[in-house]
């Protein structure tokens, strides 16, 4: 169940969306509930911290108060880590990269197509509500990791590798889709990793999961992202063991 | 045992295990020829040292030269200090070298001063003036090598043959005197050097950042001649509304407002009305560098969107390493959006808690290497400028604990997010 919340300073605007909501609400079978429908952001944060359900946002940008609407989603953040939060604005004051990059925003709707907002608004929900289950279903294999004040939520199914940086306050994590930078050690993190992940040098620990090809003479490791790592000596034994445990019908 | 610490002034950092051949070279070659030559053998010890060194470091003329200059700078000491050293004693050299605890004394404290002091001065060469930044010019590079070559081999050739053909002490004295002299000379003749290239280097960075403003103003005029244009076409249509208004046409206005009015607001969000928005970034250099990129970029055909919402002005990073990264990355981006169809380039800085977030996205074709290789020496992809790029970024945020850099491909955007942590 998701809590909706409203937030746009001109009121017939706000009207209209709350139509377009409640109509959509009534047709689909869903707990989801339209929760706060305001025009100051002041009211919508503290009906916030009254509430502890997962909450999905419906913001406009420029809100004709002390407040916008990226600094609203900022406070928002602070009482709802993972709420969804939707930026509903005109094409000028699109900012895309940043609603993703500095609120973490899920989406975000222009204003000024008048005819598809019903539409876009209703699929902003339907995924909200989708992705919500999936995390209630995934919750358990979620690494969070603290990057400075905020923190960042990695599933471990999708880390290929974690390797040590040249600097070493810093670890890289590799993904499928690229490699991003956090700051702790290896030591720490090995800790709060699943059984699927394997120690294979002194500077790497590899996800089973994501192992092409083993080549035991080079002893080289070779993932599905392209990378390879190198398997040490000492660690010989240890990963050839985990590989068989991990794949137990191939028999090599 | 002095060659050895001429090491301290090398540009990078050598490993452990470099260091210690280089050491136990210098060890064994003075020991065993010694000798069998006399002083001579000082002659195989330092050659194999230049060739060493030359295996060991990358910036071939810049090591050397330091390396030169570090061998300079310690035989001059040991001249000043053997000198210092009789007018202590009062004693003559000859006595003095045969006065084993004497002499050991003196190569301990001797060895400490060098080791300590070549230490100081490679930190302020390289961390303080970061000579291998500036200089950069190839053929002054290898002038300097070559006169200080020139100056340590006459410097050799001096006290071997010197003693081959059975100087005095007082002689060699002389000329470590005068040795001394011309290195004192060399010295200021480099460092005249250097300020006048760091001068050039100012002035040049100066001109360009004058040219990249200019342009820019150009821009800003231009946009704003659109701006005056609109106003005057707006009032036009404010007319023609009030005339439907009154004539009570609502189908009219309807249709006028669908076919004239909706369009504007659009074709004003593709204009280049963009580049206004970095009057955001205070920072007069960084300001140069982007708006010079982003014209460029927009010339080449490439839909660029800006989002600098908020002022930039703390940058928790050193301007000019932080103009580099960004032209690395913006080129990059440049060049692999022009390979794709839409050619699109995203950029975006903001502030989070303080910390400097910088984020750029860029259409491109999905990659046919692992990401993480591409911040590694050996890849290029497309020619040889791509990866050398990233290499050197990673090169500059190794002196930035608090930088954290993302680098990731999903289609069909490759995006760089770079974060500048605030230090408190």
């Amino acid at each position: 169940m998701i809590h909706i919340y409203l937030c746009e300073d001109d009121n017939r605007q706000l009207n209209c969306w709350k139509e377009i909501i409640e109509k959509h609400l009534l047709m689909s079978s869903t707990e989801s509930m339209l929760y706060c429908a305001t025009s100051k952001p002041e009211e919508l944060l503290s009906m916030r911290r009254r509430s502890n359900t997962t909450g999905l946002y419906f913001l406009d940008i420029d809100l004709q108060s002390n407040k916008n609407g990226i600094e609203l989603a900022q406070e928002i953040r602070k009482y709802d880590p993972r709420g969804y939060v939707v930026f509903v604005t005109t094409h000028s004051e699109m900012a895309v990269l940043t609603f993703r990059y500095k609120v973490e925003a899920m989406d975000f709707i222009s204003k000024d197509e008048t005819e598809t907002l019903p539409k876009q608004i209703c699929s902003c929900i339907q995924n909200a509500e989708r992705n919500y289950k999936a995390q209630l279903d995934s919750s358990n294999r979620l690494l969070s990791i603290k990057v400075d004040k905020d923190s960042l939520v990695l599933d471990q199914n999708d880390i290929v590798a974690i390797t040590t940086s040249n600097d070493s306050h810093k670890i890289t994590v590799h993904t499928k889709t690229g490699i991003r930078q956090i700051s702790g050690s290896l030591k720490e993190f090995q800790a709060t990793l699943n059984s699927g992940f394997c120690q294979c040098n002194r500077s790497t620990i590899v996800n089973l999961k994501h192992v092409l090809k083993y080549s035991r003479e080079d002893a080289l490791l070779l993932m599905n992202n392209r990378e390879t790592y190198s398997v040490s000596i000492r660690m010989l034994g240890k990963v050839q063991k985990a590989l068989n445990n991990f794949y137990p019908s191939i028999t090599n | 045992m002095i060659t050895f610490f001429c090491v301290h002034l090398l540009p990078n950092k050598l490993s452990v295990l470099k260091r210690f051949i280089i050491f136990s070279y210098a060890f064994i070659t003075i020991y065993f020829f010694n000798q069998i030559y006399g002083q001579a053998s000082t002659f195989i010890t330092f050659l194999g040292l230049i060739l060493l060194i030359y295996f060991f470091t990358s910036n071939h003329y810049l090591s050397l030269s330091c390396y030169l200059f570090g061998y300079l700078y310690t035989i001059s000491f040991n001249y000043l200090f053997m000198w210092a050293a009789g007018l202590i004693f009062k004693m003559d050299m000859e006595v003095f070298l045969t006065h084993h605890l004497l002499l050991i004394t003196f190569s301990c404290i001797y060895c400490m001063f060098c080791g300590a002091t070549t230490k100081l001065i490679g930190y302020y060469f390289h961390k303080k003036l970061n000579i291998a930044k500036y200089l950069t010019n190839y053929h002054l590079l290898k002038a300097i090598f070559i006169a200080l070559f020139l100056l340590v081999f006459f410097y050799i050739f001096n006290f071997s043959y010197g003693e081959r053909l059975g100087y005095n002490y007082g002689v060699i004295g002389l000329n470590g005197i005068i040795f001394l002299l011309l290195f004192i000379i060399t010295v200021f003749l480099m460092y005249t050097v250097y300020t006048v290239t760091m001068r050039e280097q100012a002035y040049k960075h100066r001109m360009a950042q004058f040219e990249n403003l200019r342009v820019y103003t150009e821009r800003l005029e231009n946009s704003y001649g659109i701006m005056r244009k609109f106003k005057h076409d707006y009032m036009n249509i404010l007319v023609t509304m009030s005339g439907f208004m009154k004539e009570n046409d609502m189908d009219g206005l309807k249709e006028y407002y669908g076919e004239r009015i909706l369009p504007i607001s659009h074709a004003f969000t593709e204009s280049d009305t963009k580049l206004g928005i970095l009057s955001n970034i205070k920072n007069t250099a960084l300001k140069s560098l982007l708006s010079s990129k982003f014209v460029y970029m927009m010339e080449m055909g490439i839909r660029m969107e800006i989002e600098l919402l908020e002022p930039i002005g703390d940058l928790n990073m050193d301007c000019l390493d932080l103009s580099r990264i960004l032209g690395i990355f913006l080129d990059n981006a440049m060049e692999a959006a022009m390979e794709t169809e839409v050619k699109e380039v995203h950029f975006c800085m903001f502030y989070k808690e303080k910390n400097l977030h910088l984020i750029m996205q860029n259409t491109a074709l999905p990659p046919t290497y692992a990401i993480s290789e591409l911040r590694s020496h050996e890849i290029s992809t497309k020619g040889e400028n791509r990866g050398i790029g990233l290499f050197n970024v990673d090169m500059i945020l190794k002196n930035y604990e608090n930088a954290i850099w993302n680098t990731t491909y999903e289609e069909p955007y490759f995006t760089q997010e770079l974060i500048l942590m605030h230090n408190d």
